[in-house]
């Protein structure tokens, strides 16, 4: 009897306690909301900030702003973090639980935002109204239609695989990053964004030429495309043939 | 930001999306207390503009909101 007593005595007493933690934790001295710095963010939510940065940047094309909303973050290179982040999403990491649904655009948002910060801070482009009440107006990023001003064969006997580098500037040849190029070919599409090899240049991009493949390329959707984009025939010294890469240059006119 | 992601976008679905993911409010309450904030705290115009915008898309898809 004094066995079974010791025991409820015992399970009581747990029971007891936890209550007893819970009324303290809960009611009368909760643990109070503490302010944490971004700098202090998980990896992975930091991610999320960049990204909800980038995104915000995109509409309203304040980099000034989205500079001070990075700042917290105490990031040695914030140009590197998103282009970093940028190159993991277009290598299939996942993109973002807050955005799941934003793929590509997530991938332009932050090369575009790395881009801009770079560069010396502008008034962006053409400003579009949105639906916003009264006659606020913010600006927001446009891009005009492209020119292929250049299509040059490469021929290296040593290159392993037939490489299209394509370079995409502005008007003044001054190099974008974040622009999308869409490559398509019989039976299949590959969609990447300039910038994300920063180390060949913030506007430079690459895919792999297939011998006897035509491709089109298009530079940003709805604008023009450029067809019948194929890996040329390079000479060698010794009179025989291999499949050679090229330089595609476009400029904004 | 959501807000100005939404007031560029007017995709209402992916700032529910986003706010029901960053806080444990609801998304029309976290709003209208951010609203109260920035209001209170003097924030531009265009800054209390764009948190109406949502807030105003917000509650018109509540039950009962306007259309």
């Amino acid at each position: 009897m004094s066995r079974t007593f010791r025991w409820l005595e015992f399970i009581l007493g747990i029971i007891l306690g936890f209550s007893l933690a819970l009324l303290i934790t809960w009611w009368v001295a909760p643990n109070t909301r503490v302010l944490s710095s971004p700098a202090a963010l998980h990896p992975s939510f930091r991610d999320e900030y960049h990204l909800l940065v980038a995104s915000a940047y995109r509409a309203t094309g304040d980099v000034e702003r989205a500079r001070s909303r990075l700042l917290p973050l105490h990031e040695n290179d914030v140009v590197k973090s998103l282009l970093d982040q940028a190159i993991r999403y277009q290598s299939g990491q996942d993109v973002s639980s807050l955005f799941p649904q934003a793929g590509m655009q997530a991938v332009q948002d932050l090369a575009l935002l790395a881009q801009d910060l770079q560069s010396t801070p502008t008034p962006s482009t053409p400003t579009l109204p949105f639906a916003i009440p009264s006659t606020v107006i913010l600006p927001t990023r446009t891009w005009l239609p492209f020119d292929l001003i250049s299509h040059e064969p490469v021929c290296d006997s040593s290159a392993s695989i037939s490489l299209a580098h394509i370079y995409i500037g502005d008007s003044s040849g001054q190099p974008l990053t974040g622009v999308q190029v869409i490559v398509t070919w019989e039976g299949g599409q590959e969609k990447f964004s300039t910038g994300l090899k920063p180390e060949k240049g913030l506007g430079y991009a690459d895919f792999i030429l297939t011998p006897g493949v035509s491709y089109t390329i298009q530079i940003q959707p709805a604008y023009q495309a450029f067809t019948g984009i194929s890996s040329p025939t390079c000479d060698s010294d010794d009179g025989s043939t291999y499949p050679g890469g090229l330089v595609l240059i476009f400029q904004q006119p | 930001m959501v807000a100005e992601v939404y007031a560029a976008s007017s995709d209402l679905d992916s700032a529910n999306f986003a706010l029901a993911g960053l806080f444990s409010q609801t998304p029309s309450s976290i709003v209208a207390e951010t609203l109260a904030f920035v209001t209170n705290k003097g924030y531009t115009q265009i800054d209390i503009a764009t948190l109406q915008l949502l807030a105003n898309a917000i509650n018109a898809r509540l039950p009962g909101g306007s259309p």
